[in-house]
């Protein structure tokens, strides 16, 4: 399939992008009466934004393979930052109902502003720490990530501080930001945005994958110095590979503050280090270095955390719970993940998926044989997982 | 380019590991950097490579300073190199981890991957064809998909050369390319360095343990021990050096010497096995079986030249016959097995090859044309002694050639300018292959096929250098994987198969 048709546009390939696009566009609109329960709506869009989270994480974690667990930091950056931008945006408009058509503006310079943010951030961790060793990333990001809750949850407004206090306290400090003059963040991204971008991220993450950069990262993983050898830099590759997934993370936490069925609220608290655990185990759930595998443990964790609610909110539960008054099934979350990567390390180390792919076709070197790369086929994965 | 050392010292903590060496090494030489275990040899090549960094003196290689420069810059200016314990890329495929040396040469980077412009699909391209044709070159290409750690170990060590060619080096630096490798695989290491060499245009740094090796190939050889340089010079030189046989060859000497013994107590066996090698025989002293051996006297002779080392052997001689009682001899008798049964290291590639070769007629021929060949070769490759080799290197292709026949030597040289072979070297080949096959079996001259190798290594010189950009038409591609036979004998079968096409 590569050779002569190799630089032209494949058909198939196109309309089946475009294909889910549209799907994209149409549930925007329909959404809300295909599916009248909110909550399940909110489940869904958060389905889609912690696919792009996990496809981010996956680009560090799996690919390059070095361990960061400061992942929410990246993604509280992309959302207080999306969300300010946003507010300030529509404030501009001039307010109102957040508009299918106006959310062309607000979504793209909002996520814009959150990704080149995040992906400052990133270079700005990722350059020291990632010149060192593996180890060190992984205390540097974890620092990072708490590091940024705190300075906004514990900002104080404080009008006689410095411009920084003073930008920093406007956040809201511990209730979390709710837009200018507290009317809430205006939630633009439909599912157009949410899921469209999960499937278009998710191509990247693909073509990221398989291609010779993808290549160079794992090579990397697997040797620094037979890699540096034959001319990948390791420092540039691992540094290029961590901002790459701090502008996912951008992005990712950007669509979560401003997405439709969310709340109009960015809270502190949503970026805990909870939030970077259930990021790293989507990806080694789905499988570690997997982009279609990433996708699904996203998909997968986000259910299981519903799932958890849903059961908490039985009978049989509230019952249980006057009696004691301690038991709260989300706590019990972290015995259950702890549990389920325990049995998965101990039986297949490599994730659901190990390091293949949903839809990967498979070619042949052999013989004189000259058909190119076979490891190209594009994931219709990620949006399917999305919808499902 | 010139490689130059100037004064380079490295310390670790107290060890001084290199200590004020300095040595260069020349346009298209091959150049072995040897001595004792922990004389700093692989911390030369890891301070050439930019691994660790010299505490002071110079490195440059043509008019750069490298010392200064990053491990993945030092690639990119051109200096190549293999690892000691192999380190391939585990988890990607064997064709994957050629791929992955092309990051510095390849024109599309992640933006024009990710949008997946035309750019990304030429350069995959490009790079898949190269790297094809680098692993048909290094008889690899039926592995292409599999990986690495499936592989037997000196398919490892040769999948890591064509990684590093992979990178266009001006300068190969091996490291102990021969470890692990018994005598007869050595052997034909030796004719695949020079073939390197000459094939891809490049000097080559060998460091190696093993003597068969360094004193048959090497042109120059610079000898290190504890860190600091005791000797340098032509192998012959090294060989006299005293500094040299105090701290390193004395063992090494004596161990050649074993071996040299019982290729004279086997000597009755092998001619049985390779009647037309015994006349060799009684020319060069301690050669026994046509391929492997053909290089031996080189390794083999010399001692023998120096009367202390003779007596030696002798006294070696008798104590073999007593029994082999000594662990070197044991060692020597390992080392002979493949001449007494010249397939074993030939044997897997000889394998798969019969099932993959074309059908039909063509198999029919070739074994024909086989035999003349077989006998024709070894007297063929009489006249061209290992000393030539070392003071001419424009003589060097014509042992690679020669040793045809079933050797072991002989095998990986065969396949190596073969896939060459095909590239309209040979364009209408039924006829061409007759003629020759014709003059070398009816005549013991060797000229008919002396020149074939030089027009070999003429056209595929070409073949390495650019594919990137021209990326190879189909036949071009594709006729080596046929020609890539273990024997003489497969090679008309692939070359006709080239010409129907």
């Amino acid at each position: 399939m590569r050779g002569a048709s190799a630089t032209r546009i494949r058909p198939l390939r196109l309309a089946v992008g475009l294909a889910v696009l549209g799907v994209a566009l149409v549930l925007d609109f329909t959404l809300e009466d295909l599916v009248p329960d909110s909550s399940i709506r909110q489940l869904m869009t958060l389905a889609a934004c912690n696919v792009v989270v996990a496809l981010s994480l996956n680009v560090i974690n799996g690919m390059a393979g070095q361990f960061s667990i400061g992942h929410a930091g990246f993604m509280g950056i992309g959302g207080y930052t999306s969300a300010v931008v946003a507010s300030h945006v529509h404030h501009m408009l001039g307010g109102g109902e957040p508009t299918f058509s106006r959310s062309f503006v607000v979504v793209p310079i909002s996520l814009l502003c959150s990704a080149a943010l995040a992906g400052l951030f990133g270079f700005l961790v990722g350059l020291p720490s990632l010149r060192l060793r593996g180890d060190y990333l992984a205390i540097v990001t974890l620092g990072f990530a708490e590091i940024f809750r705190l300075v906004i949850a514990t900002a104080q407004s404080d009008e006689d501080g410095d411009v920084f206090t003073r930008l920093i306290s406007r956040l809201g400090g511990q209730n979390g930001y709710q837009g200018i003059d507290n009317q809430g963040v205006p939630l633009y991204a439909g599912p157009f945005w949410v899921f469209g971008l999960a499937f278009i991220l998710g191509v990247v993450a693909w073509r990221i994958k398989f291609s010779g950069w993808g290549r160079a990262l794992r090579a990397l993983r697997e040797d620094e110095i037979a890699a540096a050898a034959v001319g990948v830099d390791p420092t540039r590759y691992k540094v290029t590979s961590f901002v790459i997934a701090a502008v996912g993370a951008g992005i990712a936490g950007g669509l979560m503050a401003i997405m439709r069925d969310g709340t109009p609220l960015v809270n502190p608290d949503n970026y805990n280090f909870q939030a970077s655990f259930d990021a790293i185990t989507m990806v080694i759930l789905g499988g570690s270095g997997s982009v279609t595998g990433s996708a699904l443990g996203g998909v997968f964790i986000t259910f299981t955390i519903k799932a958890i609610e849903q059961v908490q909110a039985l009978d049989f539960i509230q019952e249980l719970r006057t009696q004691f008054p301690t038991l709260d099934l989300n706590a019990l979350r972290m015995i259950v993940y702890a549990i389920v990567l325990v049995l998965l390390m101990a039986w297949r180390p490599e994730g659901l998926l190990g390091e293949r792919e949903l839809f990967q076709r498979r070619k042949r070197n052999e013989g004189g044989d000259d058909t190119g790369t076979g490891t190209e086929a594009e994931p219709a994965a990620s949006g399917k997982a999305v919808k499902a | 380019m010139e490689l130059l050392l100037e004064n380079v010292t490295k310390s670790f903590g107290g060890l001084r590991a290199v200590s004020d060496v300095s040595f260069s090494v020349k346009d298209n030489v091959i150049f072995g950097l040897i001595g004792p275990n922990g004389a700093g040899k692989t911390t030369v090549f890891n301070l050439i490579t930019g691994v660790y960094k010299h505490d002071s003196g110079r490195i440059t290689f043509g008019s750069t300073d490298i010392g200064k420069l990053k491990p993945a810059e030092i690639a990119g200016v051109g200096i190549a190199r293999t690892f000691q314990n192999i380190r391939l890329f585990g988890q990607l495929t064997v064709i994957e981890n050629l791929l992955v040396a092309c990051e510095l040469q390849k024109r599309a980077h992640l933006a024009a991957a990710i949008f997946r412009s035309p750019v990304h699909y030429e350069d995959e391209k490009a790079m898949h064809d190269r790297a094809l044709e680098l692993l048909r070159v290094f008889d690899l290409h039926r592995m292409a998909d599999e990986v690495p750690t499936s592989l037997s170990y000196g398919n490892q060590r040769r999948l890591e050369i064509a990684r590093a060619m992979m990178l266009r080096p001006k300068l190969l630096l091996l490291d102990e390319p021969a470890a692990g490798m018994n005598y007869g695989e050595a052997e034909g290491l030796k004719t695949q360095i020079r073939w390197l060499r000459d094939t891809f245009d490049l000097s080559i740094v060998l460091v190696e343990h093993n003597m068969q090796v360094v004193m048959g190939v090497c042109e120059e050889i610079h000898v290190l021990d504890h860190g600091e340089t005791i000797a340098h010079g032509t192998p012959e030189e090294i060989r006299k050096d005293p500094k040299v046989l105090a701290a390193y060859l004395g063992e090494e000497e004596s161990a050649e010497a074993v071996r040299e013994a019982v290729e004279e107590a086997s000597r009755p066996d092998v001619s049985k096995v390779d009647p037309p090698s015994s006349s060799r025989l009684a020319k060069s002293a301690g050669t026994s079986s046509p391929g492997p051996a053909e290089e031996a006297p080189a390794a083999d002779s010399r001692p023998l030249s120096q009367p202390e080392l003779e007596e030696i052997s002798k006294d070696l001689q008798e104590k073999l016959e007593r029994g082999l009682s000594q662990p070197d001899a044991e060692e020597a008798v390992a080392d002979l097995s493949p001449k007494s049964d010249p397939p074993p290291s030939l044997a897997d590639p000889a394998k798969e090859e019969p099932a993959r070769r074309p059908t039909g007629a063509v198999s029919g021929a070739p074994s024909a044309k086989a035999e003349p060949k077989k006998e024709a070769a070894p007297t063929a490759s009489l006249p061209s002694s290992p000393f030539v080799k070392v003071a001419e290197p424009k003589e060097v292709p014509a042992p690679i050639s020669v040793p045809a026949p079933s050797s072991t030597g002989a095998f990986r040289p065969k396949m190596i300018t073969q896939p060459f072979i095909s590239e309209g070297e040979l364009g209408e080949e039924p006829p061409k292959q007759t003629t020759s096959a014709a003059a070398s079996a009816s005549s013991e001259e060797p000229l008919p096929r002396t020149p074939e190798p030089f027009a070999l290594a003429e056209s595929a010189r070409n073949i390495p250098v650019a594919p990137r950009v021209t990326g190879r038409d189909a036949p071009g591609a594709r006729s080596p994987s046929a020609g890539a036979g273990p024997g003489r004998g497969e090679k008309p079968g692939s070359t006709k198969k080239e010409g129907d096409r």
